[in-house]
C-alpha cells in the first residue's frame, strides 16, 4: 500500500478533481480534491487519494469527502482532509482529528520593522530559545496540580490569561475564544492528564516551531489593515498543539471507537477511521474529551505567547512593553472536529465538521468572527517551510459554499523524513539558511534536517490553488527571519 | 534478512515500522525494539528498575497497537529507556511483559502514537507486522 496512487480522478473545474463514488465499494459520496496540474502530480505520488475515498465511507457524511490543496498521506484521514457528518445519524471519528488535537497556529504582530531588529535577530532567537521550553522530552516551566489541570481542560486559554499569561484581548483573537464549549475534564483519562501535566507551556519537536517573520508582500490592503499587517513589519508565528495529553486522548478513544464500531455495526476500510454515532455515549464522550484537549492546546499557545512577549521585551530592553504592540492577530486550530451549522442544498444542517490538517476559513459577515474581522473574513494562517514563506489568507465565500468553511493548513509534506535527511544534513541546512539571512535555533541538527524546506511542497503553489479556487483570499506573504525548532 | 528483526520504512508524514520473528513473543519484542529505534535514543540505559505490563484486548491487532502505545506512555511519563523486554502470552489476546530499564538515554525524536492505519499482521510462514507510527 505504498507508491503512486493510480485510481480515477475526473477534472470538474480548473482546481477541482472528482474521485467518483463508484471507485470503491462502501463510498457513500464522491471525493473532491483541490489541485491544479502541478500539485496533482505530488498528490498522486502517495496514497492520500485512497484515504479521501476511505473517508467517503463514513456513515452520515454530508456533501463530499474533501481534500484541501495541501493534502498528503496521513493515517485514517489524509492530512488536509475535511468531512462533515450529520449530527443526527452521522458519526464522529478521532481519526478525523488526529493525535495532536488542536495542533494550530498563532500569529503575533509587532510594532517592529525588519530594520529595527536587523542587528538583534541572533539575540532575539537566543532569547526565545532560552525562554520557551522545546525539544523531545522537555518539561515545561509550569507546576500544575490535578485541580489546575482540570481548569486548563475546561477553560483553555482563559485559564492561562487568568494566571497572568497574556491579556483578555488575546482571547478575542482566538478561534472559539480559546475555549471550546462542551469540554469535560472528567472524560480525559488519568493517563492523558499525567502526560499533559509536565508539558503545558512547551513547544515540542517535529514540525512545531516559533518563527520570527517579516511581512514581505500585501495582496489585500483592506484585510491586511484589519489584521494589523503591513509590509516590512515583524511578526511571530507559533505552531504547536496539545502535546502528549492530546496524543493520549486520541489513543484512548480509538480503542473506545473500535469497540463502538463493532457495537453499532459500522464497517470501515481503515481501522484508524473507527467511529461512533455523534449521539451515542461514546461519541459524546469523545467530543467532550477532544474539546478538553483542544482547550489544553489553546492554553499551551497562550503560555508560549507570554514567553515570546517576555523574551522580546527583555532582549530589546524596552521600557514600556506596550510600545512593542505584540498583539495576537489570530489563533487557528487545524486538527479538530466542531459542531457547526451549514447550508447544504438550501437546507440548514447541524453538522460535525472534521478538519484534519485543515483550517476553518469563515468568510466576511460570519457571526462567529471577531467584530474587527467581520468585514474582511477570518484570518487563515498557513505556515510554509522554514526557508521560503508563510501566508495569511482571509476566509472566502467559496469555502462556505463548498468546503464547510475550510481551507488549507500549510504547505503539505512532500518527502518522508528519511528522504529529507538523505538530501541534506542539519549542519548544512543551518549554513544555507544563514546565507539567506535566516537564523536557526534547534535542539538537534537531525530533527532540523527532517524539516528542510525541500521536504515540503512549495507553499506558493498551495496558496495559489486555495486562492484561485475561492476558498480563501491571499492577504499577506511573510518570510522567515529566525526559526526555532524543538 | 535475519530470523528476527525490524526496519523503519519511509512514509510521507510519518514512519512505518516493520518487524518479524519466528514466534509471537519474538515479534512483540522486535516491535518494541523497533519502536525505541524510531525514538533515536543516544546513550545506554541503566537497568535500574523493573516494570510490568498486563494487557488484554479483543483482537490481536488491537493488542499489538496497545502494546506499542503502552510502551510510549511508559517512556514519556518515566523518561526511562528499556534495557531488556520479555513478553509472555497468558491468554489468546492477552500479554504480560517485564521491562527492565532506566535513565541514561536521550531520545532524538518524538513518536506520538502507534496507529491502526495500514496495520499488517501475518502469522505464516513467520510472525510479521507493520504499523505506522505518527511522528
Amino acid at each position: 500500500m505504498t507508491g503512486e496512487w493510480t485510481g480515477p480522478l475526473e477534472r470538474v473545474g480548473e482546481h477541482r478533481w472528482l474521485l467518483p463514488k463508484r471507485y470503491k465499494a462502501g463510498m457513500l459520496t464522491d471525493g473532491l480534491i483541490y489541485a491544479d496540474g502541478k500539485t496533482l502530480t505530488t498528490i498522486r505520488a502517495d496514497q492520500a487519494p485512497e484515504q479521501v475515498a476511505n473517508v467517503a465511507c463514513l456513515p452520515g457524511i454530508v456533501g463530499r469527502s474533501l481534500a484541501m490543496p495541501d493534502i498528503h498521506w496521513g493515517y485514517g484521514f489524509p492530512i488536509g482532509g475535511v468531512a462533515a457528518t450529520r449530527r443526527k445519524g452521522g458519526v464522529i471519528s478521532p481519526g478525523g482529528v488526529g493525535y495532536d488535537i488542536n495542533c494550530g497556529v498563532r500569529l503575533l504582530s509587532t510594532a517592529l520593522s525588519a530594520k529595527d531588529i536587523a542587528k538583534r535577530i541572533h539575540d532575539l532567537m537566543d532569547g526565545l530559545f532560552k525562554d520557551i521550553p522545546s525539544g523531545v522530552g522537555v518539561s515545561g516551566r509550569l507546576k500544575l496540580d490535578e485541580a489546575a489541570m482540570d481548569q486548563v481542560l475546561e477553560q483553555g486559554a482563559r485559564w492561562a490569561v487568568e494566571q497572568g499569561y497574556g491579556f483578555p484581548r488575546d482571547l478575542d483573537a482566538t478561534e472559539e475564544g480559546g475555549a471550546m464549549k462542551g469540554a469535560d475534564s472528567g472524560r480525559v483519562s488519568p493517563k492523558a492528564k499525567r502526560r499533559g501535566l509536565p508539558q503545558l507551556g512547551t513547544l515540542g519537536s517535529g514540525n512545531h516551531f516559533v518563527e520570527l517573520e517579516v511581512v514581505d508582500e500585501v495582496y489585500d490592503q483592506e484585510a491586511a489593515e484589519a489584521y494589523g499587517l503591513q509590509v516590512g513589519q515583524v511578526c511571530v508565528a507559533i505552531h504547536t498543539g496539545s502535546r502528549g495529553l492530546g496524543h493520549q486522548v486520541c489513543t484512548d478513544y480509538l480503542e473506545v471507537m473500535a469497540r463502538a464500531s463493532r457495537k453499532y455495526g459500522i464497517a470501515l476500510p481503515d481501522r484508524q477511521l473507527a467511529c461512533a454515532p455523534l449521539n451515542s455515549p461514546e461519541g459524546e464522550e469523545y467530543l467532550a474529551a477532544m474539546a478538553a484537549a483542544a482547550n489544553y492546546a489553546w492554553a499551551n499557545r497562550q503560555c508560549l505567547t507570554h514567553w515570546v512577549r517576555q523574551a522580546v521585551v527583555r532582549v530589546l530592553n524596552v521600557a514600556d512593553p506596550d510600545d512593542l504592540k505584540l498583539d495576537v492577530v489570530y489563533d487557528v486550530a487545524h486538527n479538530i472536529a466542531k459542531l457547526e451549522t451549514h447550508t447544504v442544498d438550501g437546507e440548514e444542517l447541524a453538522l460535525c465538521v472534521h478538519r484534519k490538517g485543515a483550517t476553518r476559513a469563515f468568510p466576511r459577515g460570519h457571526r462567529e468572527l471577531p467584530a474587527a474581522y467581520r468585514h474582511v473574513g477570518q484570518p487563515v494562517l498557513v505556515p510554509g517551510d522554514m526557508g521560503r514563506a508563510s501566508y495569511v489568507l482571509a476566509g472566502a465565500e467559496g469555502a462556505m459554499a463548498e468546503t464547510f468553511g475550510s481551507a488549507c493548513h500549510g504547505a503539505g509534506r512532500l518527502l518522508s523524513r528519511t528522504a529529507a535527511k538523505k538530501g541534506i544534513t542539519g549542519a548544512t541546512l543551518r549554513k544555507e539558511l544563514a546565507s539567506r539571512g535566516i537564523v536557526v535555533r534547534a535542539a538537534q541538527d537531525s530533527a532540523l534536517a527532517e524539516e528542510a524546506p525541500d521536504a515540503y511542497k512549495d507553499v506558493d503553489d498551495v496558496v495559489r490553488v486555495t486562492h484561485e479556487a475561492g476558498l480563501a483570499r491571499r492577504v499577506a506573504r511573510l518570510k522567515p527571519l529566525g526559526v526555532m525548532k524543538g | 534478512m535475519t530470523d528476527v528483526g525490524w526496519q523503519l520504512l519511509p512514509h510521507t508524514a510519518d514512519v512505518r515500522l516493520a518487524a518479524w520473528a519466528p514466534s509471537r513473543q519474538g515479534l512483540y519484542e522486535a516491535l518494541a525494539s523497533g519502536l525505541f529505534g524510531a525514538l533515536e535514543g543516544r546513550g545506554a540505559p541503566s537497568p535500574t528498575f523493573r516494570w510490568g505490563v498486563q494487557l488484554e484486548r479483543e483482537a490481536e491487532a488491537e493488542l499489538l497497537v496497545a502494546w506499542l502505545n503502552t510502551l510510549l506512555y511508559w517512556h514519556e511519563t518515566s523518561g526511562a529507556w528499556p534495557a531488556s523486554i520479555s513478553v509472555a502470552f497468558p491468554a489468546r489476546h492477552g500479554l504480560l511483559a517485564a521491562i527492565t530499564g532506566g535513565g541514561g538515554v536521550t531520545p532524538g525524536r518524538e513518536v506520538k502514537a502507534a496507529t491502526y492505519h495500514g496495520l499488517a499482521l501475518s502469522l505464516e510462514p513467520q510472525w510479521r507486522a507493520a504499523v505506522i507510527l505518527d511522528l
